[in-house]
């Protein structure tokens, strides 16, 4: 070596005062390079939890010289128990992906639409926050909160308290297409906000579509797979033969959007002939106030009946039925939107199943459905508790202000709100904020494309340029959960309280930044008075990151607690003898006395699904998540994007064969609102009057080079719906019917 | 390597590495570069965005401009950026910014016009590793920019680099 390493750092550092004299090419390396030690940084194993998917499983991570260099399970962890899923182990590949948004950036061309090129120009977080921030200002000022719309989740909490802050009225997220009707019957059947499904402890399995080994939530895959090795029986109804259908004892190809009408079949074999647990409902349930009337009610609901709607044998529903109370502890297990949002009638079908499981008397018991013993972490408004929020005023535009029980919950419908900007309240959004949301979760996704051109300004924070950015004014780029500190309860297994630390493996990348961060900048700008400490400065996140480990007793900071990486208490699980059911009865409600008052189904009754076959549309149309995807996020990461690159329309030999198709030849589907064409792929196993098409794909952002292009958006033949008419079909707790259609194929 | 063309390494470098014309500007004007100079006198609008669609959000044929990301696993912070690394520990430096990849093609430049000047027996190594797939990229960024000054730039440093 010619020059020592000495002589390098001397010329760096007298170059520093060359700079100035000499001017830019001699100053050119040490604009960029800086003195460091010569050393080596090793290897580091850290503790982190994923961020993909919502049981955020533990992950032990491998990190070296600043790079994430392999992602394993963490042992211990109830979410992955010392595993992780295709998605979760790709993880980095996120991070790591050349396409990723990196600076805050303000398009030049005015010109909206997906064929237009933004123009981008990179600026300063301070020039964009300011511009927000004045955007928000001027349309209050203007047009009031109402004009305001953000497409965000609820957390963090930092996020909520400025949404809360400037008197926010429409925040929409994906709750109506995920948790919401789950949400809304639990909280008025059994008490509970979220579930766990204690598979382990169950002998007799029934479940209606749910393929929990294809959708690949490791907590439930394993749960399921441990249920089978302790001897439980598994029933599948399903109009495929999905993975899990191949894995249980029994599979029955049930038509598209009937489940309800086995549901309501099995209760009235469990009360005709007595089979129910007759200990646990007579105890801890309304049944005896209201047993006249639900024996009246569900009388009609024969398996003979359920039989004709749903061709699943009469027999068949009677005999599980049986089983299913004589072999317990059994459980109707779901997953929110498996059950609930996929057709009109998901409110009633979700409430009919939580009376099976309350009449199985498994509810926060062994082998049923319990209640999550969580770390209750507090949030930002227990910590530094805020100035009285200013009252919520103007108009829904997602117009859920006429179904009562969705009000009630607080989130927002996605399914509702392109009708909202272009039909019912046209003009009336003047600034929209979207935050991990692009078009394509929503039905009808081109109607949202027109929807975010009639929006003035249109802010982006996201990780990926989707196709929503296309239409930014201002993009703004968010961390990956690699790069993010939080403490992470678990609620999806959860009998006895643990918590594991989600912290950053590496700093945030090029200028990346939280939605936290965001919320805390503009609030300092818009609110400033709900985002000061009681001591008058404002809030620190990393102040409040300790506060919260201290407050839930993780430790003494966040650096402590982080350093162990998880926590857990292993306290006795204590089934619970009341139920904090909304009313204050203290027990489960079979007949909700509340629904009756408010107009909607006290008991659930048959309704059909949205949109039935008709010789125009002969033909259901179902859509899936592939495993190693997840919503609509993931297409566009490397590894995955490699294991499962593009959708195709999945169809029935027999189907094919009477419409004269061939293995990956072109056909369009057609429905009353749109058509996608891609390549058919034939299987046996689908109902010959059904087609199946994965979700995620199709994305046309031109900045995503791996997904951008590739496949088709289901969501276009998916109709958006109006909230006229979720009154009227009685989808009371506001079911977003994403698999409600029906379609016409032909061969191209 | 002539000390002529190490200068214009550096100017590349920098020019990869920050698109902001009246700096380039400055700098060509120090590199004595007629071309450059009259390019970013009379056609610098324009550059900032051609460089954002080119390297940052590629928009058709992607052009991110880190040596991990132009490997056939298109990605950042694999094995270059640890090379990089440690070739740049090696001399006793780091880049400023120590959370963004270590192999952009900017800081690969200066770093490789350093040693040119002042460890030229290590150069070659240096090549090897870590600037020779910088011609092929030169000629997709020829092909793709639409900015003059961005197309000059690509061809003149793939002839130097020949």
């Amino acid at each position: 070596m010619g020059l020592t390493r000495r002589d390098w750092l001397q010329w760096t550092g007298g170059a520093a005062a060359g700079v100035m004299a000499a001017g830019g090419l001699q100053a050119a390396f040490e604009e960029h390079f800086q003195a460091a030690t010569p050393a080596a940084a090793g290897e580091q194993t850290l503790i982190t939890s994923c961020g993909i998917c919502s049981p955020s499983c533990g992950i032990k991570a491998t990190v070296k010289d600043g790079a994430i260099r392999f992602l394993e399970g963490l042992e211990g962890d109830l979410s992955g128990n010392g595993h992780l899923c295709g998605k979760g182990a790709a993880g980095a590949a996120f991070t790591y992906d050349p396409d990723r948004l990196k600076y805050p950036m303000k398009r030049t061309n005015p010109k909206k639409g997906l064929d237009e090129d933004p123009g981008w120009v990179r600026i300063s977080w301070d020039e964009a926050l300011d511009t927000i921030a004045a955007k928000i200002k001027d349309a209050i000022t203007r047009y009031g909160q109402e004009s305001l719309l953000f497409v965000t989740l609820p957390s963090p909490d930092v996020w909520m308290r400025f949404m809360n802050a400037i008197g926010v009225i429409n925040r929409i997220d994906h709750i109506d297409e995920c948790f919401l009707t789950d949400r809304i019957i639990q909280r008025y059947t059994t008490g509970g906000k979220t579930w766990c499904n204690d598979f382990e402890n169950s002998k007799y399995i029934v479940l209606f579509g749910w393929d929990i080994l294809a959708k690949a939530k490791l907590v439930y895959a394993n749960g399921i797979v441990d249920a089978r090795d302790n001897g439980a029986k598994i029933v599948c109804f399903n109009p495929q033969y999905s993975a899990t259908a191949r894995f249980a004892d029994e599979w029955y190809p049930i038509k598209p959007g009937t489940d309800l009408a086995v549901a309501l079949a099995m209760i009235q074999v469990l009360l005709s002939e007595n089979l129910y647990n007759k200990e646990f409902v007579d105890a801890y349930t309304n049944f005896k106030d209201y047993e006249t009337k639900i024996r009246e009610h569900f009388a009609a609901y024969t398996p003979e009946w359920a039989e004709q709607e749903s061709e699943v044998p009469a027999d068949v529903i009677r005999r599980i039925a049986r089983e299913f109370a004589a072999n317990g502890p059994a459980i109707v297990p779901a997953h929110k939107k498996t059950l609930c949002a996929n057709y009109a009638n998901g409110s009633q079908l979700v409430h009919a199943i939580s009376i099976l499981n309350i009449l199985a008397g498994t509810i926060d018991r062994p082998g049923g459905r319990y209640f999550p013993r969580s770390v209750n972490i507090p949030g930002v408004d227990n910590i530094y508790p805020p100035p009285a929020y200013p009252p919520k005023q103007g108009r829904r535009i997602d117009g859920k202000e006429k179904l009562p029980f969705v009000l009630e919950d607080g989130g927002g419908m996605f399914s509702t709100l392109t009708d909202g900007i272009l039909n019912r309240y046209p003009g009336m959004i003047k600034f929209a904020f979207f935050n991990f949301y692009t078009a394509l979760g929503f039905p009808n996704p081109p109607q949202m494309f027109e929807a975010l051109k009639t929006i003035p300004f249109l802010a982006v924070m996201d990780i990926i340029p989707t196709d929503t950015a296309n239409f930014a004014d201002i993009v703004l780029p968010h961390v990956t959960y690699l790069e993010a500190n939080d403490l992470v309860a678990r609620d999806y297994k959860a009998k006895y309280p643990q918590v594991v630390v989600r912290q950053a493996l590496i700093p945030p990348m090029f200028e990346t930044k939280s939605i936290a961060y965001v919320g805390l900048e503009l609030g300092k700008r818009l609110a400033p008075d709900y985002f000061k400490t009681p001591a008058g400065e404002f809030i620190n996140l990393n102040t409040l990151l300790d506060e919260k480990t201290k407050r839930s007793g993780l430790g003494g900071s966040f650096a402590e607690f982080k350093a162990v990486g998880i926590y857990e208490n292993k306290q006795p699980f204590t089934p619970r003898t009341t139920f904090a059911t909304a009313g204050g009865s203290g027990k489960c409600q079979i007949y909700v006395p509340q629904f009756a008052e408010k107009g909607a189904d006290p008991l659930p009754v048959w309704r059909p699904k949205r949109d039935l076959p008709s010789p125009e549309y002969p033909y259901y149309y179902l859509t899936f998540i592939p495993a190693v995807h997840r919503r609509n996020t993931t297409e566009n990461n490397a590894i995955l994007h490699e294991m499962f690159p593009t959708n195709s329309a999945i169809i029935s030999t027999a189907l094919a064969a009477k419409l004269g198709i061939k293995e990956g030849q072109t056909v369009r589907i057609r429905s009353r609102v749109g058509a996608i064409e891609l390549p058919a792929h034939l299987t046996e196993t689908i109902r010959p009057d059904a087609v199946m098409v994965a979700h995620g794909f199709g994305h046309r952002s031109k900045f995503l080079t791996k997904a951008g292009g590739l496949g088709a958006r289901d969501g276009d033949v998916i109709p958006a719906q109006t909230i006229d008419e979720l009154v009227k079909a009685g989808n009371f707790a506001g079911a977003a019917c994403i698999m409600d259609a029906v379609v016409n194929i032909e061969p191209l | 390597m002539n000390a002529e063309q190490t200068a214009f390494l550096t100017f590349a470098g920098s020019a990869f590495l920050s698109p902001e014309p009246a700096r380039l500007l400055a700098l060509a004007r120090e590199l004595g570069d007629a071309e450059f100079v009259e390019i970013l006198e009379t056609q610098a609008d324009g550059l900032e965005q051609d460089y954002n669609r080119l390297f940052l959000n590629p928009l058709g044929t992607p052009l991110p401009p880190w040596q991990d990301a132009n490997q056939e696993e298109a990605r950042l912070m694999g094995e270059a950026h640890l090379s990089a690394l440690e070739w740049y520990r090696r001399f006793g430096v780091a880049p400023q910014r120590t959370s963004d990849p270590a192999d952009h093609i900017g800081l690969l430049l200066l770093f490789y016009a350093r040693l040119l000047d002042d460890a030229p027996e290590e150069a070659e190594a240096f090549r090897i590793r870590h600037i020779d797939w910088i011609p092929e990229f030169c000629s997709k960024v020829e092909t793709q920019a639409q900015h003059p000054f961005l197309r000059t730039l690509a061809q003149r440093l793939r002839q130097v680099l020949a």
